[in-house]
């Protein structure tokens, strides 16, 4: 697979242990490191930017309870978008699937060939018959660029499941979005 | 000739432009104070956070004043022609029922896609014995804009407006509220552009406010019937966001857990005996928390069995509620009318079946059951969704399919007396008091449903 590692510009550990004590200017910190991954991946699950904005607002009330028991604070970004996605995925759920998904009929430009594209509309199209999990998987994957060992330690289970759940999913998605 | 790209990256790109309308703008330090205001409810000096707030103004300012040079709209109220003009016929009708006694105390406003003509939208008033009246038949065109009105977004106040929000394909930022006056059809509707907008609440005497976006939780009350607007500036709205949270009697929105006056000014202390709206926040700013040591995210992480906790307004909790049976588990508490009793549902499991209880709690310990109902084979998640304004009146929802894809049902509706009725179709969208809806003018009326099915 492509290599979609993200360069680590993360807060250092102390900054995490401070947020974590309740240092509020720690935890704005953050806030203001990670919310725009956060966002990006509740925006890919839901396809809504009300409902995605919603559901990075409650994942920032989790942490905010729960930075205290984070074991690793190295895996800080990993860890709050996995919590993004998981109130994604609920916010699915308690709307059972009614989401609307707000999309641009027009792709930003500058990309390319047409050609090699995989336009937005297709996606949408696509990523709305998906089961939240797998939105969940695709987006911690393609839009917060962990990979199948830091899915696996975020959402339980082994890397290679990961991997084989996501080797599935993007084979669907190869089908589908090339027969667009 | 350059090698094709990978699906891999394809994929990776498509994404990449597929989210570029997320709502990524944040004011770190607000969205910080709100998520520890939330996460333990008390009262505090927030002069120094107010301080830091400051400089977050001058970013969202700017963050605005892009937004508006790129096409996006202020938040703001004027009037356009009205929507399309009713002209299918009313396809179904049935005797008036005759009210015993006088108007029910309370009525029920849904909105829903009409069966027969789906470019419109019918507004219908219920009564708690289930008999409908038809108020309005909106087309869901608006002339001169992109925007279709949408069914399920309704949201009623109780002096009778009610406003519907839209659906837009252009982008995410771009949509609207179209406010219709339903005590008088021919009165033009208002539009209120909403673009980024999160959320929008009607207060008890019919001031609507709108929290906007990318100016977090920038809240405008706007007043239909004049026209008049207040910009209330920056609130720290419950849950961190974006939930507006309007005091009972209308006199502000809870700001920072402190209270916004709605004609604007300085915020000040939240009386202890204060009511507020969304049955989420209890009389003084008490809040309820579902513990649950099954969740991922366990909200008393030393408790061992789930409970119901509430905390008051000094930051002192109390535990109403503690499952002692694992077969029977609280899954959801509102507050009663009065602000200070529980509403509280609890999913009892016997085998496979699961039984939605709800039952009231006037003080910790005492849980007195208002009524049960048994869902459906493979149905699970029972949830209580609304509450008439006389806590006499539940519905239902719960969930069915697999455990990783669930789809959320309306249940039925639960009364007070032990009956249980069919719920309404289509989106409820408020109470209004039985005496103003039966001035309305209406269209039609239709019978109650006949079947208990459930609704998708």
């Amino acid at each position: 697979m492509t290599d979609l590692t993200i360069p680590d510009t993360s807060p250092g550990t102390a900054t995490v242990r401070l947020a974590a004590a309740g240092d509020e200017r720690a935890f704005a910190h953050l806030v203001t490191e990670y919310h725009p991954s956060m966002a990006r991946v509740a925006y890919a699950i839901t396809g809504n930017a009300d409902t995605a904005a919603d559901a990075v607002q409650a994942a920032w009330v989790i942490a905010w309870r729960r930075l205290g028991g984070l074991r690793d604070h190295g895996s800080v970004r990993a860890w709050l978008v996995a919590i993004a996605a998981n109130e994604a995925r609920q916010q699915i759920r308690r709307q059972g699937g009614r989401v609307i998904l707000d999309i641009s009929a027009t792709d930003l430009p500058g990309r390319g060939d047409p050609a090699d594209g995989i336009a937005t509309i297709d996606l949408a199209r696509v990523i709305r018959g998906l089961k939240p999990d797998d939105r969940a998987l695709l987006a911690l994957r393609y839009v917060a660029g962990l990979d199948s060992t830091e899915i696996a330690a975020q959402l339980g289970g082994s890397a290679s499941g990961v991997r084989s759940r996501l080797a599935r999913l993007v084979e669907r998605l190869r089908l589908e979005l090339d027969h667009a | 000739m350059p090698d094709r790209p990978t699906f891999d990256a394809r994929l990776a790109d498509a994404f990449e432009r597929y989210v570029h309308a997320a709502p990524v703008g944040v004011d770190a330090m607000a969205m910080t104070t709100a998520a520890s205001v939330a996460a333990l409810p008390r009262r505090s000096d927030w002069s120094s956070a107010r301080l830091l707030l400051a400089a977050g103004l001058l970013l969202a300012g700017l963050i605005a004043a892009s937004f508006v040079a790129t096409g996006g709209h202020p938040l703001g109220l004027f009037t356009v022609t009205a929507p399309s003009p009713v002209t299918s016929p009313v396809h179904q009708t049935s005797p008036a029922p005759t009210l015993a006694g006088g108007a029910p105390a309370w009525e029920a406003i849904y909105v829903r896609t009409d069966p027969i003509d789906s470019a419109s939208i019918d507004v219908v008033a219920v009564r708690p014995d289930g008999e409908e009246r038809l108020l309005r038949r909106i087309g869901t065109a608006i002339k001169g804009s992109d925007l279709l009105l949408s069914p399920t977004s309704g949201r009623g106040s109780e002096n009778g407006w009610l406003a519907l929000g839209t659906t837009s394909f252009r982008d995410s930022f771009h949509g609207a509220w179209v406010l219709f006056d339903l005590a008088h059809p021919s009165r033009e509707s208002r539009i209120v552009p909403s673009d980024g907008e999160l959320t929008a609440r009607w207060s008890s005497d019919g001031l609507f406010a709108v929290a906007g976006n990318p100016c977090c939780w920038k809240v405008e009350i706007l007043d239909p019937r004049t026209g008049a607007s207040t910009d209330l500036g920056k609130i720290g709205l419950f849950g961190g966001g974006p939930s507006i949270v309007w005091a009972r009697d209308g006199s502000g929105i809870l700001d920072f857990g402190r209270l916004m006056p709605a004609q604007g000014g300085k915020d000040i202390d939240v009386d202890p005996d204060l009511l507020f709206a969304d049955r989420r926040v209890g009389a003084g700013f008490r809040a309820i928390d579902i513990c649950s040591p099954d969740q991922t995210y366990n909200l008393c992480p030393s408790a061992t069995e789930a409970r119901v906790r509430v905390t008051n307004s000094k930051g002192t909790k109390t535990d109403w509620f503690v499952s002692r049976n694992p077969n029977e588990q609280p899954v959801g508490a509102i507050f009663a009318n009065d602000g200070r009793s529980l509403l509280v549902t609890l999913d009892r499991v016997s085998g496979q079946r699961h039984t939605a209880v709800i039952g009231r709690m006037d003080n910790p310990g005492h849980f007195l059951q208002l009524g049960m109902f048994d869902l459906p084979p493979g149905a699970w998640g029972p949830e209580l969704g609304q509450v008439d304004p006389s806590d006499s009146i539940y519905s239902l929802w719960y969930l069915e399919g697999s455990t990783d894809n669930p789809q959320s049902v309306m249940g039925p509706l639960l009364h007070a007396d032990g009956t249980i009725s069919p719920a309404p179709r289509g989106t409820f969208a408020g109470y209004v008091s039985g005496q103003l809806a039966e001035s309305w003018p209406a269209l039609g009326e239709f019978g109650p449903p006949q079947s208990a099915s459930p609704q998708p």
